[in-house]
């Protein structure tokens, strides 16, 4: 067991913990924060996906929680300024892109990681980032759309 | 044909108009509905839509409509949104009938208890659902109009409705909520309780965003896995690692010791699909799979060691009902296709909540049949079914793998033998190893003609028995008789005949999105190709020649309009066709595929014309159509479950290799025939895959003059 400290979407935490238990583990089950989803627990499928230190996306899943110590995670529930959605969000919401929703903060995540280092991405671009994000449903259609959209929005 | 009328308000007994009022006492309005008023179109030969909603017709006045003091119009639906939008759908028919507010409809799941007998299946919602809410959204109008009529002593006739309000000539208005107490106790409506023309509803048939999308953007929506509930401990079973193998010893002092472990119990393979195993409780899900990982437990072979696909593949091989000889004289064909064992593999895997307490459950698990799932826990825990309280949060896709409902047998099992609240989660390791299936299926196809006119087609199915867990089922050896697919053909040729066998075989099966149209008639589809071309035919003017059904026949000239069927192609790309005609509905569906790129074929467009009789929510629909599109092109080019030596090869998304964003069409649409008048919805969640797995096949053929015999056709991971 070691003590973490932890800040996720701006509140501090500290925890003693294994090292090695996996961040979505703790993000879930301890700190009842659970819009990171676990969809296999292999880093497969990015239903788990947050952000480190800015915008990086990790896999929350196979991120160990000792690699996290001190830095910055944010989640689903911690992109959007208070009442107001992040534009990712709204554009999800406009393009009416969510069906079961289970992957989908996984989706927005890497969407928004995307964005942030490239704020016009073309399809192949998209194609590519996102290709860690595993939707059941086949959203990715719309997807590709919302993300144009948040784009347009963005610019 | 027998047809249900709209119901007028004279024409209501007064036996039936006491059944309505579900709390005449209450202090708001609830109506249920008299279950003699819900009637199924059967007629002839029905398909199983039509055997679903008689069965189903019993439970009807368990459906209610509730206007809430403080002016919410909610639906208690007995069906699960998995993804597939009924209740945004449902909410739009609500408003529209009721004259609710948008903002002001709700849907939310019914309470289990509501749910006796319904299931959400065969794209089936929208069918069942229609004519019984729009009854009782037009009674409960009635009887709002009514009671305003009373507080203001004036004629019903001259009110009007409009947004969950009543409005007077003279401008005076009541809201829906305020009047809601008066309504319940109105005796007789002064208006017509008839649910008006689908024409003037406003709502219906435009395209509307779904209802929850603002929870899930924002990580608000909770399933079951992220509800709290308090005391509940993780456990996770360590499950054999052959199909139906059972535990012969086991050893779990090192397990025990690790930390974080609460309680370690076995679980004895029982009925509803419960293979048995041990499981670990622990303070985290991690924690109990560090222990589970440490246990040691020796498994009997169970009864599939040393068996493979091809083992089980050889049984229906045999099964194969006989194709009759081609005629003497004519011209014949012959085709035979493969389908392997396929996994549902929804995004959130299987999962329950239980908290068994003495003679009492409650139970967290999100069923597709919870009458179903209900005594399936009081069968394994012993307790009665009125003492089991099934909670039913929203899930996170299911394609029929939630017809089932192991999890929730399994939590109650661990929680009764350990007396805690335990949170049970399934791996996507247990999900793909360890769950049901699409059903094996081998098909033979036999065509011939004469001076170019077909004077047969018949296909000879044998399938692995598809367990869909309903109790008309139950009892019967479905290997002592022919099948029922329900499935037709929708075209018009001489002697035109499908028999199918089903084995009951030892992988656990269940229903697939489109349950048998999903090998049957994409087979059909894919031989239609293959007919045409043997008979120098073009595939679009074949089908158009020989279809028997007008309304497919519709879809298809749209669709082929839309991708501009026939157009030159550079080299490796090619079209391909395929159609449907079932759920009530029909679908016609066209790609385009580029298949220059080795085994990295893409499609590079897509598009689907559909005819649902009513569209509720086209927008819901084209969803379903894009995910359709998707689920075809995995199940037919990239994914299956293989045996082998008694296990499933693909343990997770690595082997069991679900196309990623690069393999969706850069372009897609899909055109949605405007309602017929006097027409019904028909189903639309499944009605793309079959013409879509089709069409997909078809192009890829033609594309490279490849012969498709076998799924998936890039051969798996």
């Amino acid at each position: 067991m070691v003590t973490i400290e932890l800040r996720v979407n701006g509140r501090e935490h500290t925890l003693d913990l294994p090292a090695d238990m996996p961040l979505l583990t703790v993000l879930r089950e301890l700190l009842g924060i659970t819009g990171p989803k676990n969809g296999c627990g292999n880093g497969l499928c990015g239903a788990c996906t947050c952000h480190v230190d800015g915008q990086q996306p990790v896999r929350a899943c196979i991120t160990p929680v000792s690699s996290v110590t001190g830095k910055d995670i944010v989640t689903i529930e911690g992109v959007a300024d208070g009442t107001t959605l992040h534009p990712v969000q709204q554009a999800w919401i406009d393009e009416d892109v969510a069906q079961c929703g289970f992957c989908q903060a996984g989706q927005i995540m890497r969407a928004i990681s995307l964005l942030a280092e490239n704020p016009q991405p073309s399809d192949e671009d998209i194609d590519a980032a996102m290709a860690g994000v595993l939707c059941r449903c086949g959203t990715y259609v719309r997807v590709r759309r919302a993300i144009h959209r948040a784009a347009r929005s963005e610019r | 044909m027998q047809r249900t009328t709209p119901r007028s308000a004279q024409a209501a007994t007064d036996a039936s108009r006491r059944r309505f009022l579900k709390t005449a006492a209450g202090s708001t309005l609830m109506l249920g509905l008299p279950a003699t008023h819900l009637q199924a179109r059967a007629a002839g030969q029905p398909d199983p839509g039509e055997l679903e909603i008689l069965r189903q017709r019993g439970a009807a006045d368990r459906l209610v409509l509730e206007i809430t003091a403080d002016n919410l119009a909610v639906f208690h639906a007995p069906l699960l949104d998995m993804g597939q939008g009924i209740h945004t759908a449902l909410a739009m028919l609500v408003s529209d009938e009721l004259d609710a507010h948008p903002d002001l409809t709700r849907v939310q799941i019914a309470a289990a208890g509501g749910s006796q007998g319904y299931r959400t299946a065969y794209s089936l919602s929208m069918r069942l659902m229609w004519q019984p809410v729009r009854r009782l959204a037009a009674e409960a109008r009635a009887r709002l109009v009514t009671a305003a009529a009373q507080r203001w002593n004036l004629d019903a006739n001259t009110l009007v409705t409009r947004d969950s309000t009543v409005i007077a000539p003279d401008g005076r208005q009541a809201s829906y909520g305020e009047l809601s107490a008066a309504a319940a106790q109105v005796g007789e409506p002064a208006v017509s309780t008839a649910p008006r023309d689908p024409s003037g509803y406003r709502q219906v048939g435009q395209g509307t965003n779904r209802a929850n999308a603002r929870a899930i953007v924002t990580g608000a929506q909770q399933y079951t896995q992220d509800l709290d509930v308090p005391g509940a401990v993780h456990a996770v079973i360590a499950r054999p690692e052959r199909i139906g193998a059972g535990i012969a010893g086991w050893n779990d002092a090192r397990a025990r010791a690790l930390p974080g472990v609460i309680d370690i119990v076995a679980i004895t393979p029982g009925g509803d699909g419960v293979t048995g195993g041990i499981a670990v409780l622990a303070r985290t899900s991690h924690e109990a799979i560090m222990a589970r990982d440490a246990l040691e437990i020796e498994w009997t072979p169970g009864p599939l060691a040393g068996r493979s696909d091809a083992d089980l593949r050889a049984q229906l091989v045999a099964a194969l009902p006989p194709l009759l000889p081609a005629t003497p004289g004519s011209e014949s064909l012959d085709a035979s296709y493969s389908y392997p064992y396929l996994a549902h593999a929804p995004m959130e895997t299987l999962g329950a909540i239980a908290n068994v307490q003495g003679e009492s459950a409650e139970i967290w698990y999100a069923s597709q049949f919870p009458d179903q799932a209900t005594q399936a826990v009081a069968r394994a825990t012993g307790l009665d079914t009125e003492n089991i309280r099934l909670h039913i949060p929203p899930c996170g896709g299911a394609f029929g793998r939630r017809l089932h409902h192991e999890a929730a047998v399994e939590a109650a099992l661990v929680s009764q033998a350990t007396g805690r609240p335990v949170r049970l989660h399934w791996t996507r390791e247990d999900d793909l190893c360890a769950g049901r299936y699409r059903p094996m299926s081998e098909h033979r196809l036999r065509a011939s003609w004469i001076s170019g006119q077909v004077i047969a087609l018949e296909h000879a199915v044998a399938a692995a028995w598809s367990d869909l867990g309903t109790p008309m089922t139950a009892g019967i050896d479905p290997s002592a008789m022919a099948s029922y697919s329900g499935v037709r053909s929708v075209y018009r040729f001489g002697l035109d005949q499908q028999k199918m066998v089903e084995r009951v075989l030892d992988v656990p099966t269940g229903s697939w999105r489109a349950t048998y149209s999903g090998f049957i008639t994409v087979s059909q589809e894919m031989f239609i190709d293959r007919l045409a071309d043997a008979m120098g035919q073009d595939p679009l003017q074949f089908r158009l020649q020989h279809l028997a059904a007008e309304r497919v026949r519709a879809c298809l000239g749209k669709v082929a309009e839309m991708g501009n069927w026939g157009a030159a192609l550079p080299a490796g790309h090619a079209q391909g066709l395929g159609v449907l005609n079932e759920f009530g509905s029909a679908a016609a569906c066209l790609v385009q595929v580029d298949a220059t790129n080795g085994n990295e074929p893409r499609i590079t467009r897509a598009f689907f014309a559909v005819d649902v009789g009513v569209p509720l929510n086209p927008r819901g629909i084209e969803a379903q159509l894009q995910g359709c599109l998707m689920d075809a092109w995995a199940a037919m080019f990239r994914v299956g479950n293989h045996l082998r030596d008694g296990t499933m090869a693909e343990r997770n998304f690595d082997s069991f290799a679900w196309p990623r964003f690069d393999e969706a069409p850069r372009e897609m649409s899909v055109f949605v025939f405007p309602a017929s008048a006097g027409g019904e919805p028909g189903g639309s969640g499944e009605l793309g895959f079959p013409p879509a797995a089709a069409a997909c096949a078809n192009a890829y053929a033609r594309a490279t003059g490849r012969t498709i015999e076998s799924m998936p056709i890039l051969g798996g991971a």
